[in-house]
This record gives C-alpha cells, structure tokens and sequence, in this order.
C-alpha cells in the first residue's frame, strides 16, 4: 500500500504522543493492580490473563486479515482491551469462556464497528457484560480455595449494608486487597497507584474519575442503604455522630470495593467513548456515579459498574450535543423583539 | 351511500360466517382443551408426590388460608391445594399450589407434596422471573433434591445459597407455608 | 417448471419472507430460542397463510376493494383462532413454548403482504402453492436460526443434548434477545455477500421490503404494493 501524504490546511496541532504511547502507559499503570491480583489468586490469574490478551490480539489479527487491513495490533489496544478484561474476571472463570469475551470484544464491539476510535462502548466492558449474561454463574463464582466466602461486596448486597458481618473484611482489608474479588478490583491501593501513574503521565485527567467517584459517594452517604437520610437527621433521639460514623464508614465501604475504583480510573475514561469537552466530561461521570448508585442498591447483581459504564457510553452522543462549544465565529443570533 | 352500505353488508357477513365456524371449532375443541389443561397440571403434582394416583382439587377457603399464613408469618399466597389419593382410594398427603412473595423478583409459583406424616415430598416451580443462572440455581435439583423426603421441621435447616439468598430462602418459605397450610388442613402429624 | 413448482421455488428459494424479502422479523427474533419453536411457529404460519390464500383467493370477486384490508384481517383473524384453538388442544407444549406469538401470526406481514400482493389477483390453486411456497421458505428460515440458538445456547440439537456432553456451557446470551439480533446480523451480513454477488453477475435479488429496511412510513403502502 502506498504511503499517501496527509493533507490538510491549518491549524496543525503537533503532540509527541502516538496511540501506541498512549497504551503504553496504560500497560504500565494496570501492572501493580495486575501482579497483586497474581499474588492473591495465584497462578491461575497470570493465565487468564494471558489467555485474554491472546485472544484479543489474535482476534484483531485474524479480522485484519479477512477485511484486507494493515494490521493493527502495534498500537497496543488490543493489548490493553485484554488486561483490561483479564482484571475483570473471577480467578476462576473457564479460559475457554475468556476466550469468547475477547473474541467479542475485539471483533464485535471494536472492529465491527469501524476499529480503534470507532467504538461505540468500551469494548472490554461490551464483552463483560456479554460474558455475564452468557455465562452468568461462572463470571459471579469468587469462590476460590484462598477465599470460601463471598465477595465484600456481594456481603454488602446481602445483608443491606449491616455492620456486622464486616467481622470478615476490615476496611484496610479492602484498601489492601486482601479480599476475594475479580482479579484486578480488589486492591485500592495498588488501583491508586496506577491511576497515579496515568495522571502524571498526563494519559487521563482526573475529570471524570472525580466526578464519578464523587457523584457516587455523595448518593450513597445520603441515599445508601445505610446512609444518613435527612428524616434520619431530623428524627429526635438519634445520636448525630454515630449516624455520621455509620454513613461514611458504608461509603467508604461502597467505594473500596466491586469494580468501581477499576472502573473510574480505567474504564469510563477510554478516549474513544467519552466526551470530549470538559463539561461533558463532568455530565459523564455524573452519570455513571447516579447510575452505578441506583444499581448497585435497587437492582438486582450486586455489581452495577459494568451497565452504568456502558449505559453511559451509550449516552456520550447526547451529552456531547448539549455540551458542545459554541464554533469560533458563529454568532448566536438574538431573538427578535426582546 | 349505497356502496357504503353494500361494503358494510359484505363484511358484515364475512364476519357473521366466520363467526359460526369459530364458535363450531370452540365447542369441538373445548373439551380436549381442558383435558389437556389438566393434564399438564396433574403432571406438575405428579412430580412432587410420584406415589399418588389422582389428585382430588379441595376447596381453598381464602380466609382461612390468609389466616394460617400470617400465624405463621408467611408471605406466601395459598392458590390451590389437592389431596393425594392412592390407587386404592386413600389420602396419603397434600399437594399445595402457592405463589411466594419474597422472591428475589416477583412472585414464585411453587407446587409442594407433603405427605400425611409431616414429610417433605419435594417441590418443583411452574412459573418465576427469577434470575436466570443466580436465582435459578435454588431450582436446580442439586439444591431442590435436599428438601426431599425431609422432616418439615428440618427444611428451614436447610442452608441458603450465597448469591442467590433471597430466591432460596424464599424457596424455603414456600415450603413451610405449604406444610402449615397441609396441616391446616388436618393431615399431618 | 409449471406455474406451481414455480410458485414453491420462489417462496422458498428466490423470494425467502426470511433471507430475502426480510418480512415477519418480530416472531423470527423471538420464537427461535430451538429449532422445534422455529419449525412449529413455521409450519402454523404456513397452515394459516396457505388457508388465508385460499380463501382470499377465492373470494377475491366478491370482496370490494373499499373493505379489502378489513376482510383480508378477519379471515386471516378467524383463521389464526382456529389454529391456536387447535394447538391448544392437541399440541399443548407446542403451544405454550410460542405463547403470545401464536395470535401475534395475525399482524405477520408475510400473511397480509402475500394476500394483497398475489391472492387477491390469482386464481385459487396458485395462490395456494404461493402461501405453502412462502411458508416453507419461512419455516426453513426460522428452523435455520432456530438451530444455531439452540446449539451456541444450550448445547442441543432438536432437544438432544450434543454440545453439552463435551462439557460445553451453553452460552445463554444466544437463548436470549441479543443473542437474536447477534444471530439475525450476521445471517444478514451473509445474505449481503450473497446479494453483491448476485448483483455482480448481473440477477439481483428481490429488495428487501420489510421492517428491517428501516422504512417505517412506507409499512402499509409497502405491505399493499409489493412488486407481483
């Protein structure tokens, strides 16, 4: 093929970034959560892992070379739709059944619809939620022989939020990790320290996790099923403090643990499927905190990331229409007779 | 005018026809159908209570049944109840038809055997909007065969499963409130 | 070929309601969870439009053109009641497996489509062998997708268990609504190859005419004037 010189009239903007930088630093930010997930799962999980980034790449590869296409696979997004994945997965989930999810990922969710940038969801949660609902009882199945017990937040979901059972997982259990969960969504700390990485390498700005997270704490402080209702506050006889202890300590329960702080750091800020202003960055993390609240207390799986995420990416054109800026030169034309 | 009335006229008795012939086919059909309704049914109880050779329909007196289930703290809905009768003509248990309301999602139609001296027959589930996969494993016979042939003292030892805890527990419930309402009726223990 | 073979040749083959013509999408999403479903909403389908051809057919002398739609709907109507009468009492599992879509046959576009296009303009016995050509191109279309949901989303073949002998888990998303549309895609995206080449060679296929097309506005007055 030739190469054919691109051209164009200005203005040129120049960055040294290239999307295989970009994924790099992706690679890099998800290697603490990964090797974490490997020592408190074991063997299996570097397997699956590997298993999913395979299949992701050899999907995009083998779709390159049906539809004709240069190969794509050097700029690293297969890779990182595969880790991304992987993480996402219960340590013990059939490798065939990874397999699949990245088969789909790739080739229905990305490269169907036109390749990298063409997305019109993020294409490791597509093939999430298409493993959940092919598979259902293999992708809840945390049982393992490290940890016998359910998920913190499958406790949760249980047993509406009460304290007790907490017997089992300190909240330093859930900021370290120690916890059953998917591969990649237990340790907070180490999630933070990627994300870290991320920000300083100027990949992802804080925008949207912020407003995520936030959108989320505030809802579940207020609204959660052990938060602070405002008739709570204004009933006589109840003791302020321990009410307050109660709703934060829920919150942060809330936000330690299932795939929210993977989620907001990782996920809902995937370049193609997201605003690009800044306001419609903000709306978007809104939406996924409202959305990630309401399901995680109303619906049915304890687990809401996945939907609210995509629901979201679902929504990205219609926010961006209300939010885009006004083009330089157009001028909004007064009514008349005002 | 006219060609509205002659079109009006025309359809009429296309209608009027068909309308003979649909009511013909009705009665022809009519009696199959609810054979074959019964039927069905009769297989769903025959599940729960193998031993049984007919089931006789007992009447359901709604305000007893609502009593006996609030006694007992049942949320359940007693919606029919037949007694098993052996080949020789002898009650030997209850089936129950109920419908539980603490499922997970909805209402849970369950049929429930008990047999005459407080034993759990078995139970199986005509109708639920459970989750497929989560909910649905307390219908698996891998947890639905550990209430066969049991005490109904011990089916509330019977553990949940995690992951699927209000299915199972409302399972649990629906096979209590069966065995209350079995009692209820004078058979057991 | 006479004028029948004919008849059966295009309903099946040349002018498929399924692959071709892309009519009576709504039951062929939502039956097709087993290749059994597929065939029994097929062959029913088929009894009521080959009935409802017949029918019109003969009537059509008498039948005003002013009412024609009316009366089209009240025979296909009565006849589709007699069937789910009938199913009901003989083949009640059958019956319960395709639920609401036994009385929904009535709104398939297939059945309307073909009355006004061809029944009400051909001589009986044609229309006859144009409703079993249609509904047998319509069956085998439902039984094929029937097939592959049945086999990617539980693991049978006809209710025999294949796939999940081997230890394969059926993949439940097939068993399912998007497992449909995933299935329905990608069977269109073959019938696209298929059409390019048919283009190509210079024997296009028929335009497809029904929901799938996207052409909302154009349902009823496309349903009316089909080509034929």
């Amino acid at each position: 093929m030739s190469e054919l010189f691109h051209v164009s009239s200005a203005p040129h903007v120049r960055a040294k970034t290239s999307t295989q930088n970009v994924m790099l630093w992706v690679i890099i930010a998800m290697l603490p959560t990964a090797c974490f997930g490997i020592w408190n799962f074991g063997f299996r999980a570097l397997l699956l892992i590997v298993a999913t980034v395979l299949s992701c790449v050899a999907s995009e590869t083998v779709y390159n070379l049906i539809a004709k296409k240069k190969n794509t696979i050097g700029d690293l997004s297969a890779v990182v739709t595969g880790m991304i994945l992987a993480l996402n997965f219960p340590v013990t989930l059939p490798i065939w059944e990874a397999v699949i999810g990245g088969i789909v990922a790739i080739i229905v969710v990305k490269m169907l619809f036109g390749g990298l940038g063409q997305n019109f969801m993020n294409p490791a949660l597509g093939a999430r939620c298409f493993l959940l609902i092919a598979f259902t009882s293999d992708m809840s199945n945390f049982v393992t022989d490290a940890y016998s017990t359910a998920t913190p937040l499958a406790e949760l979901k249980a047993t509406n939020g009460i304290i007790a059972p907490w017997n089992k997982y300190q909240l330093t259990d859930m900021f370290i990790g120690t916890t059953p969960g998917t591969i990649g969504e237990t340790s907070v700390l180490f999630l933070l320290i990627g994300a870290a990485i991320l920000v300083a390498a100027k990949v992802i700005s804080l925008r949207i996790p912020l407003a995520y997270l936030g959108s989320f704490a505030v809802l579940m402080f207020f609204f959660g099923k052990r938060g602070m209702t405002i008739p709570e506050i204004a009933a006589t006889g109840v003791d302020f403090g321990t009410l307050f202890t109660q709703a934060s300590t829920y919150t942060l329960a809330q936000l330690m643990c299932g795939g929210i702080m993977f989620g907001a750091f990782f996920m809902a800020t995937d370049y193609a499927t997201t605003p690009i202003t800044k306001k419609g960055q903000i709306l978007f993390g809104i939406c996924c905190g409202v959305l990630t609240f309401l399901f995680r207390t109303i619906g049915g799986t304890p687990e809401g990331v996945s939907y609210a995420i995509i629901l979201s990416n679902l929504m990205v054109p219609l926010i961006e229409k209300i939010t885009v800026p006004r083009a330089f030169g157009v001028v909004k034309v007064k009514k008349e007779g005002k | 005018m006219n060609k509205i009335v002659k079109n009006a006229l025309i359809l009429m008795a296309f209608s009027l026809v068909l309308g003979f012939v649909l009511g013909a086919v009705y009665k022809i059909t009519e009696g199959p159908i609810a054979e074959a309704t019964l039927r069905k049914e009769m297989e769903a109880y025959k599940v729960v209570f193998e031993n049984a050779d007919t089931f006789k329909e007992v009447a359901v007196d709604a305000d007893a049944a609502a009593k006996v289930m609030t006694d007992g703290g049942f949320p359940d809905e007693i919606n029919k109840a037949f007694e098993a009768v052996d080949a020789s003509g002898n009650g030997i248990g209850y089936v129950v038809q109920l419908t539980t309301k603490d499922g997970y999602s909805g209402g849970i139609v369950m049929v429930v055997g008990i047999t005459l001296d407080g034993t759990v027959n078995g139970f199986s589930v005509t109708a639920h909007t459970e989750t497929s996969g989560l909910g649905t494993k307390a219908f698996d016979p891998a947890y639905a065969d550990q209430f066969k042939g049991i005490p109904a003292a011990d089916v509330s030892g019977v553990a949940t499963i995690s992951g699927a805890t209000l299915t199972s527990s409302a399972v649990k419930n629906g096979i209590n409130a069966a065995v209350a309402y079995a009692n209820s009726l004078g058979g057991a223990q | 070929m006479n004028k029948y073979t004919e008849r059966l040749f295009n309903g099946i083959i040349k002018e498929n309601p399924t692959f071709v013509l892309m009519l009576g999408m709504c039951p062929t999403l939502a039956v097709t969870t087993s290749a059994i479903n597929g065939l029994g909403m097929g062959l029913s389908t088929t009894v009521v439009l080959v009935f409802a051809n017949l029918l019109i057919s003969i009537f059509r002398k008498k039948i005003p053109d002013g009412v024609r739609i009316p009366a089209f709907i009240v025979i296909v109507a009565s006849l589709v009641t007699i069937v789910e009468f009938l199913m009901k009492a003989y083949f009640q599992a059958l019956s319960d497996s395709l639920g609401v879509y036994i009385p929904l046959i009535v709104v398939n576009c297939i059945i309307l489509g073909r009355a006004e296009s061809y029944a009400s303009k051909n001589g009986p016995v044609e229309s006859m062998f144009d409703g079993i050509g249609m509904g047998l191109g319509f069956t085998l279309g439902l039984t094929c997708i029937g097939i592959i949901r049945e086999v990617l989303g539980n693991g049978s073949f006809f209710d025999m268990p294949i796939l999940t002998d081997l230890g394969f888990t059926p993949i439940a998303t097939f068993a399912r609504a998007p497992g449909a549309f995933l299935v329905l895609a990608f069977l269109v995206a073959g019938m696209n190859i298929v059409r390019k080449k048919m283009d190509e060679k210079g024997k296009p296929l028929a335009k497809p005419s029904g929901c799938i097309t996207g052409d909302c506005a154009n349902c009823t007055s496309k349903c009316a004037d089909e080509k034929k």
